[in-house]
């Protein structure tokens, strides 16, 4: 396990209410960060940001404005910015293959993709002026593998791989680490109904701390 | 996770194990040999 202390370094983590996310928050409170949790839910960001000591602000990140905003929040706050995890995601919810719903669709693009792409623009004149840090997306085990019963999430999952190996490499030079998580089923409410079919094909899920927490092998 | 990636990793996690990084294969160069430039596409 890890000894590192981040005491001293600011942390903004997206969809940090519940999950994974609220499970990085307080792996990094614990590590000595001030964390930042920007979430939806305003009352579930505000209940894990207390427990962690650090700061809640309610948005929605598929809003363009939004991380830019809560960027220069979290500068205000706390003077600097050295981590963040771009978290928040949701599932496709249909197959989408020979029936489309449009507005489910672009909803899934705005949250996976596009939330990946304004966190980066955003954050990164943010770490350049802290003088680097690092910036870790939740894509998937569907980002490097098919996903047949849900395309669309297999397809966002993957565009954030493409984009988190191409902006790592373009970002190395300024001391900016961005890489991406790829986890298998965790149990948390995005896998919905999926859930009963886990439990009884007797699936093994992860918890959102096995992700938080799992060591380098 | 935070602490220990390399720039472009993609970790795999999977119950009852540690975080990987995924090795890619990458793509072959032209004829196996030279491998194309890093440009912008689309610029005008
Ligand atoms: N649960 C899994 O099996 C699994 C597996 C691999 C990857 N992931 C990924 O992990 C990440 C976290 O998911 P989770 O499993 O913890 O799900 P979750 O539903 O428990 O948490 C997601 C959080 O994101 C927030 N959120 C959703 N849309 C938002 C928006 N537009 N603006 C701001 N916040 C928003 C939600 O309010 C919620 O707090 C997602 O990117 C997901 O795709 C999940």
């Amino acid at each position: 396990m890890s000894t590192v202390d981040l005491t001293g370094r600011v942390a903004l983590v997206t969809g940090g209410a519940g999950g994974i996310g609220a499970a990085v928050v307080r792996r990094l409170a614990r590590l000595g960060a001030s964390v930042a949790v920007l979430d939806l839910d305003a009352a579930g960001a505000q209940r894990i940001a207390s427990a962690a000591g650090g700061i809640a602000i309610a948005g929605d990140v598929t809003d363009p404005a939004v991380l830019p905003a809560v960027v220069a929040q979290v500068e205000k706050e706390f003077g600097r910015l050295d981590i963040v995890h771009l978290n928040a995601g949701i599932g496709g919810g249909q197959t989408g293959i020979d029936a489309l719903d449009v507005a489910r669709y672009r909803k899934l693009v705005g949250v996976n993709v596009d939330h990946v792409v304004y966190g980066l623009c955003a954050a990164v004149p943010a770490l350049r002026r802290a003088g680097g840090g690092k910036i870790v997306i939740t894509s998937s085990l569907a980002g490097l593998a098919a996903m047949p019963s849900d395309p669309l999430y297999t397809l966002t999952k993957h565009a954030v791989v493409g984009y988190v190996r191409a902006a790592g490499k373009a970002l190395a030079a300024d001391g900016i680490v961005v890489a991406a998580l790829c986890p298998g089923f965790v149990d948390t409410l995005l896998l919905g109904a999926a859930k009963e079919e886990f439990v009884a094909m007797e699936f093994p899920l992860l918890t959102p701390s096995d992700i938080a927490d799992a060591p380098r092998r | 996770m935070i602490t220990e990636a390399e720039p472009g990793e993609a970790w795999i996690i999977q119950p009852g194990g540690q975080a990987s990084a995924y090795q890619f294969r990458g793509v072959p160069g032209v004829g196996g040999g030279q491998m194309p430039p890093d440009v912008v596409l689309g610029r005008v």
